[in-house]
């Protein structure tokens, strides 16, 4: 059985270097434990100095091998990287194969400076967006310089997920179909780079030069059209250019806002999700303590009424039910 | 408000070791139990310690089926001792494991040892779940 610890503990172990405490907080924020915004609170001034990377493409691509080799890279030059690798859970049972890390064993196994975290995406509905971008907090404040966010390119969550990043790559990689498939909606829309991964299979050449008309047409008038960067992720070729790219392309975003803009996204969402807990909190108090509402179902299942009217009722009820209880506090 | 804390566990065996039928089936088994299976194959142990505490799991299962097992497990008993996580999480090893090596494992601290001929993978999954 794990050791209990308070919050307040784990959040000071973790600044002061605790790799375990950071990883027992990561587990706390990503089930959206009742300590969460006490834990968020003392967090958020310690976060704000790390970059976050998106990656995303179809599984198969190289993903997992273009993050590890870049995180060697980087971990090479003195940077402090954390992975994010998130895998889809089963929406039957819940259970998830989480399988990224395999791919990174042989570059980062034992980098200490590398801290890599699967998590599994729970569904939906179970805010992955704010719960990743949460768990990336802590280890900005943990004192990670760059977060690395890679999600597979299905299902809106993940793509979600990825366009709050900093920036977006995307990864590709031949025989995954025509260029029509690149031409789908999403893949041309969210990457700030495109990756060409195994850019010495057959048919590479003929892919990058259509996804090379693909995003020049898919950009719009005035935007940055993405570059695209060959790379052979096996063997480390082309990772350098792409950490080149990725250099230019923070320069570029935060020169015209962009960055700015993402990152207040990031805060938007997170301020919802805060207030959306709130409400929830309430709601559920209120639907199962207060006598109106039961009695407002038994109006609609014995007396006829219309469940519209009541829910509008009943919604005037819970708003001075919800003033009430905060005027309390 | 649900909370929705998971069971986490490593599953990982050495790179150089082959066989890897029973634990990719134990994979599947834990993962249709609705828990978080983390899958790896290590080069060194030391490994293993690391991708535990980061990832945050309840148990390590380790499976043998050729050399290492008693240097291997003594070895990631004393690094779980170092980083402070011994009996924080458990550790269940499977295999090709004889009676002499599961009473030294035992006596190291490894929770539970699963050998040739004794039980079911059901049974791992139900000691992994308990």
């Amino acid at each position: 059985m794990k050791t209990k610890q308070s919050s307040a503990d784990l959040v000071r172990d973790m600044l002061n270097g605790s790799v375990r405490a950071t990883a027992r907080l990561i587990t706390l924020v990503e089930a959206n434990d009742s300590s969460v915004p006490e834990i968020m609170k003392q967090v958020y001034p310690h976060s704000g100095k790390a970059y976050v990377i998106g990656f995303t493409g179809a599984p198969g691509a190289g993903k997992s091998t273009v993050v590890g080799k870049l995180a060697r890279l980087l971990d090479q030059s003195g940077k402090k990287v954390a992975i994010i690798a998130i895998d889809p859970s089963s929406p039957f049972t819940g259970g998830a194969l989480l399988g990224d890390r395999i791919r990174m064993m042989e570059d980062l196994g034992t980098k200490q400076n590398v801290f890599i975290r699967s998590l599994g995406s729970r569904g939906e509905m179970g805010g992955l967006s704010e719960a990743t971008y949460r768990v990336a907090n802590v280890l900005d404040a943990f004192g990670k310089d760059y977060i690395f966010v890679e999600t597979v390119g299905a299902g809106q969550a993940e793509i979600e997920v990825t366009k709050l990043a900093d920036s977006v790559v995307v990864v590709l990689s031949p025989g995954m179909g025509d260029e029509i498939q690149a031409m789908k909606a999403g893949t041309m829309e969210i990457g700030d780079i495109v990756v060409l991964n195994k850019a010495d299979q057959a048919g590479a050449d003929m892919l990058a030069s259509s996804l090379k008309v693909a995003l020049h047409w898919a950009t719009k008038n005035g935007e940055r059209e993405p570059v695209l960067v060959k790379t052979i992720a096996v063997q480390q070729k082309g990772i350098e250019e792409l950490w080149k790219e990725l250099e230019v392309y923070r320069d570029y975003s935060i020169e015209n806002g962009q960055l700015k803009q993402r990152r207040e996204k990031r805060i938007r969402i997170e301020i919802c999700k805060i207030m959306e807990d709130k409400i929830m909190r309430y709601l559920d108090k209120f639907t199962s303590d207060s006598k109106e509402f039961d009695q407002g179902i038994k109006e609609v299942s014995i007396d006829n009424k219309n469940p519209s009217q009541q829910a509008e009722v009943l919604l005037e009820t819970f708003l001075s039910y919800l003033k009430q209880q905060e005027n309390l506090k | 408000m649900e909370t929705k804390m998971k069971k986490r566990i490593l599953v990982t065996k050495s790179d150089q070791d082959a066989h890897e039928v029973s634990v990719r089936y134990l994979t599947q088994l834990l993962r249709d139990k609705g828990m978080e299976v983390i899958f790896t194959r290590y080069s060194i142990i030391d490994e293993v310690v690391k991708t535990a505490v980061e990832e945050d799991v309840d148990v390590i299962a380790m499976s043998f089926y050729s050399a290492g097992l008693v240097y291997d497990t003594t070895r990631l008993m004393e690094l779980m001792s170092e980083q402070g996580i011994k009996g924080d999480i458990k550790v269940v090893i499977g295999g090709t494991i004889s009676e002499p090596e599961k009473r030294e494992l035992l006596k190291i601290g490894v929770d539970e040892v699963f050998m040739p001929g004794v039980g079911t993978l059901q049974d791992v999954v139900e000691c992994v779940n308990a």
